[in-house]
Parts: structure tokens; sequence; C-alpha cells
């Protein structure tokens, strides 16, 4: 396993961080459009914005370490000239594409250029960009000579993890920034003016709705990826897979920790939020749930890579 | 369409024509074009107090198969691996990466990482020797005379169409061109009774 984590380090940590990325758009995306019938704008923006910025950074991180991963990243360029067949070459076009999109929203979003329908036109764009770029990320290694990884198990775990790491990195993010200090925030983001009493009020209680949800979301795919863990260690039909290493010490730790970060403390904060916990406990909770989480997602992603066996002498 | 032609019933894993291709492509240290595999197992049937073992070990000299369906070339993200009109793959090192994707994907371990240049390397079937008239430095390098080369459809009219063997993958997935007339040992790509015993020398 330490010699799968020293050659693949770079993929283990694009793969991750480009499904973090995602995910938190996404999740962002969602909170938003359903606060927005029950909270006035600016309540909505002033816990969803921080957060935006939160992902940018992980996903041009990622991609750059991706480039790690390349013999000669001077021709790094050439990886987008066969989108026809590639599932390669689509990643790296809906990855640098997501990246692209996202910016520019977050630029539009920060200076409130153009009117908000615009904004969440081009937000829902991004967000499909984002869900492409993680449906590439899987038929990168669902090919037909990888017996161990060419299943559903492949395309539903990049899911799960894509949702997962997003509502629990968006937790942290939502809740950690307003404890950045407002007069950072107010430099950072001129918008932001200061609030009414009544919407301190609305953006508390958005934010512990918000957590009971990411609470609930959490213990909701954690069966999931139980199943998918199940599964993808069967061993393959075809008669010409190769035997690969496996730990079985690795899968029942993913396990554990999965049932920790994402079912206990996932309860934990739906009751949290329910009964409106101050923020600094819950903040506890969902920054502990999420490097549990994350943790358990990294190692699944080593032994993902350490299946990447081919059929034959491959 | 070009390919190879290997008799099995006639290599004695000498390994000669991994080290000619070795050398006439001046390959470094554990970029191997040409591999051989030794692929041994076995089991043994009890007549009263007589245990009878039944045993096999053969080996199978691999290179580039050149596949008709190349999944090497399909999954390039940078077109740096392609097929050519006479079928042979290869890479384009103006254009190739090095993401190592074919790798993964190749059944037969024939794209190869080569570190000092940070890109992918493989067999084209000895490209400048073809022009010259020779033959690829493994087929003139093999003293038991087990392999051949030339246009597939004559090689197939000679020698018969077997290519599944065990070790090696099924067929049908990328259509290699290549025949093999089998050891007497030999195993068809789906028994998998036996194992490659060589696995560190020729990874």
């Amino acid at each position: 396993m330490t010699e799968v984590f020293v050659h693949e380090w770079p993929l283990i940590l694009f793969t991750l961080l480009g499904q973090l990325a995602v995910g938190s758009f996404i999740v962002l995306g969602l909170v938003n459009v359903l606060a927005t019938p029950r909270y006035s704008a600016k309540v909505v923006d002033r816990v969803a914005d921080p957060a935006l910025y939160a992902i940018g950074p992980a996903m041009v991180v990622g991609l750059i370490i991706s480039m790690l991963h390349l013999g000669n990243p001077l021709n790094a360029i050439n990886a987008f000239r066969h989108l026809d067949t590639s599932w390669l070459s689509r990643e790296v076009f809906f990855g640098a594409l997501f990246a692209g999109l996202g910016f520019v929203f977050a630029v539009l979003q920060w200076r409130r250029w153009g009117s908000r329908k615009l904004r969440q036109l081009l937000a829902v764009v991004t967000a499909l960009v984002g869900v492409l770029l993680v449906i590439s990320m899987a038929f990168v290694y669902m090919r037909p000579t990888l017996p161990y990884l060419n299943r559903w198990t492949t395309l539903v775990g990049f899911g799960v993890t894509t949702i997962l790491l997003g509502c629990l990195a968006m937790g942290v993010a939502l809740t950690g920034s307003p404890k950045v200090g407002t007069g950072l925030q107010e430099r950072l983001f001129p918008s932001f003016a200061p609030l009414k009493d009544h919407e301190e009020l609305g953006v508390e209680k958005l934010l512990t709705n918000t957590l009971r949800w990411i609470g609930v979301t959490t213990m909701a795919l954690l069966p999931l990826q139980l199943l998918v863990m199940m599964f993808a260690i069967l061993p393959p039909t075809a008669p010409d897979a190769q035997m690969h290493e496996f730990s079985m010490v690795g899968l029942v730790t993913r396990g554990i920790l999965l049932i920790v970060g994402a079912g206990v403390l996932g309860l934990f904060l739906f009751i949290g939020g329910r009964e409106q916990a101050s923020t600094g406990i819950l903040l506890g909770l969902v920054s502990s749930a999420f490097i549990i989480t994350i943790v358990a997602e990294f190692l699944g992603r080593i032994m993902f890579y350490a299946a990447l066996v081919p059929t034959g002498v491959g | 369409m070009l390919g190879f032609y290997f008799d099995q019933s006639a290599c004695n894993g000498c390994k000669a024509c991994s080290m000619a291709c070795q050398d006439k492509h001046d390959l470094p240290v554990g970029v191997q074009w040409r591999r051989i595999y030794e692929y041994t197992g076995g089991t043994w049937s009890v007549d009263g107090a007589t245990a009878t073992p039944n045993i096999f070990t053969y080996y199978t000299s691999i290179s580039c198969n050149h596949c008709d369906n190349p999944v090497c070339v399909e999954v390039c993200p940078t077109t740096a691996m392609h097929r050519d009109d006479d079928g042979v793959v290869s890479v384009d090192p103006d254009k190739c990466i090095g993401c190592r994707y074919c790798e993964w994907v190749c059944s037969y371990s024939a794209p190869q990482f080569n570190p000092d240049k940070g890109i992918m390397t493989k067999c084209d079937l000895c490209a400048d020797y073809r022009a010259e008239g020779q033959n690829p430095a493994c087929v003139d390098a093999c003293p038991s005379r087990a392999l051949d080369w030339g246009p597939i459809d004559e090689l197939r009219a000679q020698y018969g169409d077997a290519s599944g063997i065990a070790p090696l993958p099924n067929p049908e997935v990328t259509k290699p061109n290549l025949v093999i007339t089998p050891h007497k040992k030999a195993q068809s790509w789906d028994e998998g009774t036996g194992s490659v015993a060589n696995q560190t020398s020729e990874m």
C-alpha cells in the first residue's frame, strides 16, 4: 500500500480534491436554492459567500498536483487533444472548465456583477460541468481491461465521495467563516453590509438548519458507501484477472472511520443543528467529521489505485 | 496489418529476444519492450498408493501485438499513441506527456515508461530495420527460430489463429495481431490454473 501511495499520490490527491471541490459547489448551490424562499438574499449571501472562495483553491491545487504525475509536464496542454475517445482527455477538459467557470462565477458573485438570475444560471452550468468531471474521473478507470475497477462501484463510489466530502467541507466553511472576524470579511467582501439584528438571527438559523441537513445527508450516504466498499472487493468474474495487493486492515479501518465520521458525528450534527447548539460546538463537530471522513476516503483511494491491475500480463 | 508470430513449443525461455530488443533500442534497465513470462502450474492424481504429478511450465515471449482494437490508442489523451496504416502502434514522442494511462490499461504491458525521457516508449516492430529490409531485432536473435513477423493474414494462413494462451488475456478484448503455436501443455486464457513464476523480473 505504501508503494501505491509513493507512486500515485498526485492522482490520489487530485481525484479527492477535485471531488471535494465539485461536491462543495453542488452543496453550496443546494443551500442557496433551498434557503432562498425562506431567507432574505442578504442572509443567504452572508452564509454562502465566504465558503465559495474555499472551493476554487482546492480545485486549482488539485489540478496543479495532477501535473506532478506527468513524466513530461511541459507538454501538458496536449492532454486536450483526444476528447473524442479518451476519458482522460475529457477529465482534464471538464476539470479546467469547472475551475474556469467557477472562477468567473466567484468574481461575478464577489463584485455583484450581472443580475442574480444570470449568476444563478452560471452556477447551475458550473455544477453540471462538475458532475461531468466526476463522471469522467470514474470512466477513466472503468475500462474493459481493468477488471477490479470496471464496475458500478467506481462510479457510485466517486459520486458518494463527492457529496460526502462536499457536505462536510461546506459544513466547516459555513460554520467557520463567521469566526474569521467580521472586519476581515468586510474588507474581503465589500458588499457585506452590517446586518440588522433579525438578520443576524436569520444567519444563525440558516447555519444550524444547514448543518442539520448535512448530518442527515452524511448519515444517508454512509450505508451506500459501505455497500460500494463491499461490492468493490468481490473477485472479478474475468478469468484472466491478475491478483492485486489488498489490505483487509485498510478496508476495516476505512469502514470504522466512515461510521464514526459520517454516521455518529453526522447524527450529532443533526441533533446539534435541531437543538440550535452554539456555533462553537457545531464547528467542532463538523470539523471532526470532515477530518475523519477525509482520512477514510484517502485510505479508500489508496486501495482503489492498488486495484488498478489490468488483465493478462499487463 | 503487421503482427508477430511466436512458436511457444520451440521457446526455451533464454531471453535472447528481450536482450536483443534492449540492446537495439538502447533501453535503460527496467524498460523491457519484449518480456518472457514463465507460466507454471500443475496438479496430481492419486491412484491407490500411487500419486502421479501432472505439472507444466512454458514460456511466452511477448511484445506489443499491435492490436486491431488498441485500448492504449483509445485512452491516450494526447493522440501521441497512434496506429499507422500498416497497423503498427507507436508513440509520437513530441506529443506524449508521460501520463502512463496507456500503461495502466494494456493487458500485455506493451507501453513502457522511460524515466530518462519522461515519456512512454514501445515496440514499433523495429521500424528502422524494416525500412532497410531487415527483420525486427528480436526475430533474428532467437536461437530457436521461435519468432517471426509479417502481414497477419499470411502468418495466420501459415500458423493458425491461436493467441488466447495463458497467462495472456482474452484476445477478444483488444484483438491482438499475434499468432501462437501453443506449447503442448499450453492452457487457454480462461483456464487459469497456473501462475507467472517470474513476475518480479518481467514487470
